[in-house]
């Protein structure tokens, strides 16, 4: 009996499928190895950056005399006017658990988001499908279009993502060194640049929603600082407007820090 | 009874329990494995690609809304991941002089044991976009179905019908001299 020709597509594509089942290249053993690895020292680094329930265990009470009472009142105020001045001189000294903190100009605000939207529905309107993504790097905007649009775009999800380089001043407050917003489409690859007056930086950008839609945003910075390596970094944006600090250097003794965060346009409430 | 991927997920998240991930490993790896490279990954990538898709998997999946499967859920990691490794290599292509041997040519051709048939049919397969590759390879050669491949892929089921026969189209032109 003859086979027709999907037939015998599907028979060539079966033969192939047999020909390649144990193509595996490297040993599913050495593979499993690594990736236990790899999971066990993410985790450990969790605990260490991000587990808010590691608590010092308090010392258990004691009791204490009567005549012990004014001498201990005495040692409590004396330790309260002494964190009383310790919390003064930390608040006004910048430390390197302020380093944690994120400038304000690095976070995504509701207003921001709202223009956004209303910058991607217009785009969206103009360039249809063709749309990928849009930079604003404070000076200029530039609007990347796919050459050929893609009809069958399942995905018209967008996101605002700002990339920001930030340099620490002496009073402690953070200085926006270079600033970026990118509206872009899912799955586009965006490449874009910055221009300050000492450096260039080139930006390549890629997000991908995830199904329970968290988006996932690969970022690609050539020279982020003067004389600095490139940076390629890859974070799952798992709260909206969360700021992610991708790397702090020091340069002439100053500290400079690049952050990133991320507001979905499309699925989050305004 | 078999303790879903679900359960063994939250033992090793809550627990460290290394016998679930064992088990998870177990039941998923080389799945995962085999439909990276068979999208046409070099294969001195595939390992990479692979890690990344468990780890990015597992420490996600505390926003797993439960709305698919898991395996579902790491398959598409893994296809994001590859379609991410062919957009990162087109880029590599077009910024490197073409002598420069850096760039990784996907689609190995190291398959020389196999038949000329084979051959041919891996050349075709690899000559497809990749859109239409993970139609193929997800349905006609991993036995998904049209609802989960699309699932994966992030389309409709009516797109994936449409990749799906449009593969195959092409695939039937390629491959005609091996079809009587």
């Amino acid at each position: 009996m003859s086979l027709n020709k999907d037939e015998q597509l599907d028979e060539l594509l079966m033969s192939w499928k047999s020909a390649t089942d144990n193509d595996n290249g490297i040993g599913t053993e050495e593979l499993r190895a690594k990736i236990k690895l790899s999971l066990k020292v993410h985790a450990s680094h969790d605990k260490v950056v991000g587990d808010p329930s590691v608590t010092h265990d308090s010392p258990p009470p004691q009791t204490s005399s009567p005549t012990k009472l004014v001498p201990k009142v005495l040692f409590a105020s004396l330790s309260i006017a002494a964190l009383l001045l310790l919390a003064f001189v930390l608040r006004y000294t910048p430390t390197s658990a302020d380093s944690a903190t994120p400038p304000a100009f690095a976070t995504i605000s509701d207003q921001d988001v709202s223009n956004a939207r209303e910058l991607a529905r217009e785009y969206k309107k103009l360039f249809g499908s063709a749309f990928e993504a849009a930079l604003d790097n404070g000076t200029d905007v530039s609007v990347q279009v796919a050459i050929e649009s893609v009809p069958n775009a399942e995905s018209s999800d967008s996101s605002l993502v700002r990339i920001c380089c930030a340099k620490r001043l002496l009073n402690g407050t953070w200085e926006s060194v270079w600033l970026c917003d990118i509206i872009t489409s899912d799955e586009s690859v965006v490449r874009g640049r910055v221009a300050t007056e000492s450096q260039s930086v080139e930006i390549d950008l890629w997000t991908h929603r995830l199904p329970d839609g968290l988006v996932m945003v690969d970022i690609d910075l050539a020279q982020p600082l003067p004389d600095s390596p490139n940076l390629e970094h890859q974070v799952v944006s798992e709260e909206a407007g969360l700021v992610h600090k991708l790397n702090c250097t020091k340069i002439n003794g100053r500290e400079y820090c690049i952050f990133q965060s991320l507001r979905s346009l499309s699925r989050e409430p305004i | 009874m078999k303790e879903s991927d679900e359960s063994l997920l939250e033992r090793f998240q809550h627990h460290s329990d290394s016998p679930a991930l064992d088990v998870l490993l177990d039941r998923h790896l080389e799945s995962v494995q085999r439909v990276i490279r068979r999208m046409g990954v070099h294969q001195d990538d595939v390992p990479d690609l692979v890690q990344d898709t468990f780890i990015k998997a597992i420490r996600g999946i505390t926003s797993f809304k439960k709305e698919s499967k898991f395996s579902t859920w790491l398959h598409r990691i893994a296809m994001n991941s590859t379609m991410d490794y062919f957009r990162k290599l087109e880029r590599r292509k077009t910024e490197t002089l073409p002598e420069l041997p850096d760039v990784k040519q996907s689609c190995p051709s190291e398959r020389a044991r196999y038949s000329e048939t084979i051959k041919a049919v891996d050349s075709a397969i690899c000559s497809l976009k990749e859109i239409h590759r993970s139609a193929i390879v997800l349905t006609t050669i991993e036995g998904y179905s049209v609802q989960d491949a699309a699932a994966i892929c992030s389309c409709t089921p009516n797109a994936m019908s449409v990749r799906l026969y449009e593969a195959r189209r092409i695939l039937k032109t390629i491959l005609k001299e091996h079809l009587q």
